[in-house]
């Protein structure tokens, strides 16, 4: 009876010495929906946070103040400055919930990404995050634009670079595990998308934005920055970003135009594309064969071939191959030719396939990647014609 | 005591000051002096305990009988052969011991004694006048037997025999209770029970020494293995269907008079998931249903807490997007989490309790109060968020889903314990709860059966009746853990198949 009554005394002793030493009551937490890290004037970094009232974000109890509050802070790490936050805002910092961390184009030039320590060490940080690079202008200035659906400007960015990716493979939707995978890889160089402010800044940063049909100033998709280890080399634009997504198997959808008379035009979409590379090292240059297999149906059609006939078919078919590939061997060509670095990740796949070949290339593989050969085997399928066989246009005749 | 046989007379006056003696000046004892054929005698009787229309029907006519008639009731024999002539079959009894006939009065016996006869006649005739058998009030089903038991035992008997007309249903009776005397019947199948169960049940209900027994709760407390428990230990139901059920499965019942609810033991943790009209029921949805208890089980238990928990320590679980609503709601909530959830769950319990002892006319107020003032309201007034009348309306309608009260009983408590603790330390501490939870199940035993049988100890052919219900033909063993005197129910295995497939499957 007595060691009964130990006990009970030590349970509930234990429940008040060492509970709640974590505890975060709702009601004294702001979410930090996304990061914004720019080049400090007098220290390292200059950090923005965005940080969400949550009040305006709810259909019933809003009323039509700012949704997002940013606050910026100069320090020399950012892991700092996201605890002195409170120099600004009132309750404490939540980080797990952040959708975006934008990072200026400064700092990419400079590679100064040294926070990504930080960023993956941090119990409290995910690593399914947007990674995104704003090309021109303040990173701290993306965080402050919102848009009239989601209002925060990172929600909306999150949102749109997930959309994007699925539906035309606009961008490579870069979270931060992916960016620090490649980072880390002997044969693979990371990229992030980037975006840019279309617009006045000062103007976005009002909710007076938010009431317009036509927004002052819009975040856009703007192009795929590469990097070499930490630094920025170059952008793509969003057209090659397609062609990038396709060599990595990650194009769920697509839709494309191509050319089938003077100035006309048919396009296919795309509902299901695979991609197989092999890779090998002959003669001490690696030779890389892209397999790529898409399934589509037309989506129109304004040239004189009508579609019930399996030869236009096969002539669109062609005709498909053809241009996709050309597309795909000019974008790698560009790479590999202006920019050297490797973001296809063919490393990767010689290191999977011939691990004993790669290793000599190991430390160097950007260079043998500039010289790489590229041959890509094409297979187009359409498999449907919507609704109609002949167009409007071919019945009008 | 024996009787003397000194004098004539003797036998009336001892019994009449005996009965004066012991019952003193309670006003249903009824001593009336009567005479047959010539002979004194006198009629002792509770007119609470006997059934009056019985008595008038058994000694009418008695009296005018007449002294030239075959019996000569002067003599010992004689009133020995009228009263087998006249009263067998109304369970007539000669008995010999003034205690014996106190006790035959008690049970609604009619006692008669002559000058001139040496033992008491007694004649059963007890007051059956009682509730009729009516539904079910805590324990209904859709499809299946609307009859449920009353408060006479015999009755209860008779609903359980007229489903098993079987001799080896055997009834044992036990007077319990000091002062009370209630009956308790003790019954099972003979040929399928185990019988050290039956000895270990047997043995409980002799060792209780209390002074009065009203319901089988009072039995239930006496004869489970652990009191120290939120967990029942004896299955209780209403339902005559559930107990002709489980009879047939290897369980034993206990029947207790004056009370229509029946205890079967031994219980284990998965009975409390079961309604009978699960074997009534398609088995898909039988399953189903089955399946949903065990959520609502867990929801009840956990819903609470995990919300405490969650909005107190662990807002990386929630997504993003309801989280900024639960933030939303919050926002001007004075209360943490833990305080709020308590309240509320306070809140509804006063609110439950009220709606079982009010007055029925007041129901309808106190329900509308309740719903609308303590929900609506005091979410408008903010001291609460909207998401919490939720997760308590949750939490109770998943309550009442458990087919026996006493489950949802111990889920109550559980879950006002859980929340504290979740407040305190988080999941962590829930998980830490159920661990402790589950470990205290372990440990519990029913009549020597482990109560997570057949979970733990795992009896693979026992889970054609647990989570889901097979269907009947699959059904074939009856459960292993009660070690039956016959494990087997039947021996087809095979569903019915249609003539022409057995065809093809004979070719």
């Amino acid at each position: 009876m007595k060691t009964k009554a130990l006990y009970i005394v030590v349970i509930i002793n234990l429940l008040f010495l060492a509970g709640c030493w974590d505890q975060r009551e709702l009601a004294n937490v702001s979410l930090a929906i996304g990061m914004a890290i720019d080049i400090g004037e007098n220290d390292k970094y200059q950090l923005t946070v965005e940080a969400i009232n949550p009040a305006e974000l709810n259909e019933q109890t809003t009323s039509g103040n700012a949704p997002t509050v940013t606050f910026s802070l100069e320090g020399n790490t950012i892991e700092e400055l996201g605890q002195k936050m409170n120099i600004g805002f009132s309750k404490i910092i939540l980080y797990s919930h952040m959708k975006t961390v934008v990072l200026s184009k400064e700092i990419a030039e400079k590679g100064m990404l040294e926070f990504l320590d930080f960023l993956e060490r941090s119990r409290e940080i995910r690593d399914d995050f947007n990674f995104v690079m704003v090309d021109g202008g303040k990173a701290s200035d993306v965080l402050k634009v919102l848009y009239t659906i989601q209002k925060s400007s990172s929600l909306k960015l999150t949102r749109q670079l997930n959309t994007g990716a699925k539906i035309w493979g606009l961008d490579p939707d870069i979270r931060l595990a992916d960016f620090v995978n490649a980072y880390t890889s002997m044969g693979r160089q990371p990229v992030m998308v980037a975006v840019r402010i279309n617009g006045d800044p000062k103007k976005g940063a009002t909710v007076d934005n938010l009431k317009k049909s036509e927004l002052d100033t819009m975040v856009e998709i703007d192009s795929l920055a590469m990097f070499r280890d930490e630094t920025l080399v170059g952008t793509l634009p969003v057209e090659e970003t397609r062609d990038y997504l396709w060599t990595q198997n990650r194009v769920k959808s697509t839709i494309i135009s191509i050319p089938c008379e003077q100035d006309n035009y048919m396009s296919i979409r795309m509902t299901k594309s695979y991609t197989k590379i092999k890779g090998d090292i002959q003669n001490g240059r690696p030779h890389i064969q892209l397999r790529l297999r898409m399934e589509g149906y037309m989506s129109g059609n304004q040239c004189n071939n009508p579609l019930n006939q399996p030869s236009t078919y096969v002539k669109y078919e062609k005709l498909a191959e053809d241009y996709i590939k050309e597309r795909i061997s000019k974008t790698i060509q560009q790479v590999q030719e202006e920019y050297g670095v490797d973001i296809f990740g063919f490393g990767e796949v010689v290191e999977r396939q011939n691990p004993k070949k790669f290793k000599k290339y190991k430390n160097n593989w950007d260079e043998a990647f500039q010289n790489a050969q590229i041959d890509i085997e094409m297979d187009v399928k359409i498999r449907r014609a919507g609704l109609v066989s002949k167009g409007p246009l071919l019945r009008n005749k | 005591m024996e009787i003397k046989r000194d004098e004539e007379n003797t036998f009336v006056h001892e019994l009449k000051a005996s009965l004066q003696g012991s019952f003193g000046q309670t006003a249903d004892l009824v001593m009336e002096p009567m005479k047959i054929a010539e002979t004194d005698g006198m009629l002792f009787y509770l007119s609470t305990a006997i059934d009056n229309s019985q008595l008038q029907q058994t000694l009418m006519g008695k009296q005018t009988y007449q002294p030239n008639s075959s019996f000569d009731l002067k003599s010992k024999e004689g009133i020995r052969g009228f009263c087998e002539q006249m009263f067998s079959g109304s369970g007539f009894k000669f008995v010999h011991t003034l205690e014996e006939v106190s006790s035959e009065i008690l049970n609604g016996s009619l006692a008669i004694a002559f000058k001139t006869f040496p033992s008491y006649i007694t004649i059963a005739m007890p007051n059956s006048n009682m509730r009729q058998v009516a539904e079910p009030t805590s324990q209904t089903v859709i499809r299946g037997p609307k009859d449920s038991f009353v408060e006479l035992a015999s009755i209860n008997m008779t609903l359980v025999r007229r489903r098993i007309r079987n001799p080896n249903l055997r009834f044992e009776e036990f007077i319990i209770g000091n002062e009370t005397q209630t009956k308790v019947f003790l019954g099972y199948m003979n040929s399928i029970a185990n019988e050290q169960i039956v000895e270990e049940v047997r043995k409980r209900l002799n060792n209780i020494n209390v002074s009065a027994i009203f319901e089988s709760g009072n039995i239930e407390e006496l004869i489970v293995d652990k009191t120290f428990t939120v967990f029942p230990l004896a299955f209780n139901t209403e339902r005559p269907d559930t107990v002709a059920g489980e009879l047939m499965e290897g369980k034993i019942c206990i029947i207790v008079d004056g009370t229509p609810f029946a205890l079967l033991v031994p219980a284990v943790f998965t009975d409390f998931f079961i309604s009978s009209e699960d074997y009534y029921h398609h088995y898909s949805i039988s399953s189903f249903l089955r399946l949903l208890r065990y959520v609502s089980f867990m929801i009840v238990l956990i819903v609470p807490s995990a919300y405490v928990g969650i909005l107190t320590y662990h807002q990386e679980l929630v997504p993003t997007n309801l989280l900024i609503n639960i933030m939303a709601q919050r926002e001007g909530v004075p209360f943490p989490a833990v305080v709020e959830v308590l309240i509320m769950e306070l809140t509804f319990e006063i609110l439950r309790e009220a709606g079982i002892r009010m007055p029925r006319a007041v129901g309808q107020t106190v329900s509308i109060v309740g719903a609308l003032v303590i929900g609506q309201a005091a979410a408008e007034a903010g001291i609460i968020s909207n998401i919490m009348v939720i997760i308590v309306a949750i939490t109770a309608t998943a309550n009442f889903v458990a087919p026996v009260y006493s489950l949802s009983a111990a889920t109550r408590i559980l879950r006002l314990i859980l929340i504290p603790i979740a407040g305190f330390l988080g999941l962590y501490g829930v998980l830490l709860g159920l661990v402790v939870m589950v470990a205290h199940l372990a440990s519990l035993r029913s009549f020597g059966v482990p109560y997570l049988a057949p979970i733990a100890p795992f009896n693979m052919d026992d889970q054609k009746d647990v989570f889901i219900r097979f269907p009947f033909w699959g059904m074939t063993r009856r459960p292993s853990y009660l070690r039956t005197a016959q494990p087997v129910k039947q021996k087809n295995k095979e569903s019915n198949t249609p003539p022409d497939r057995q065809r093809r499957n004979d070719g």
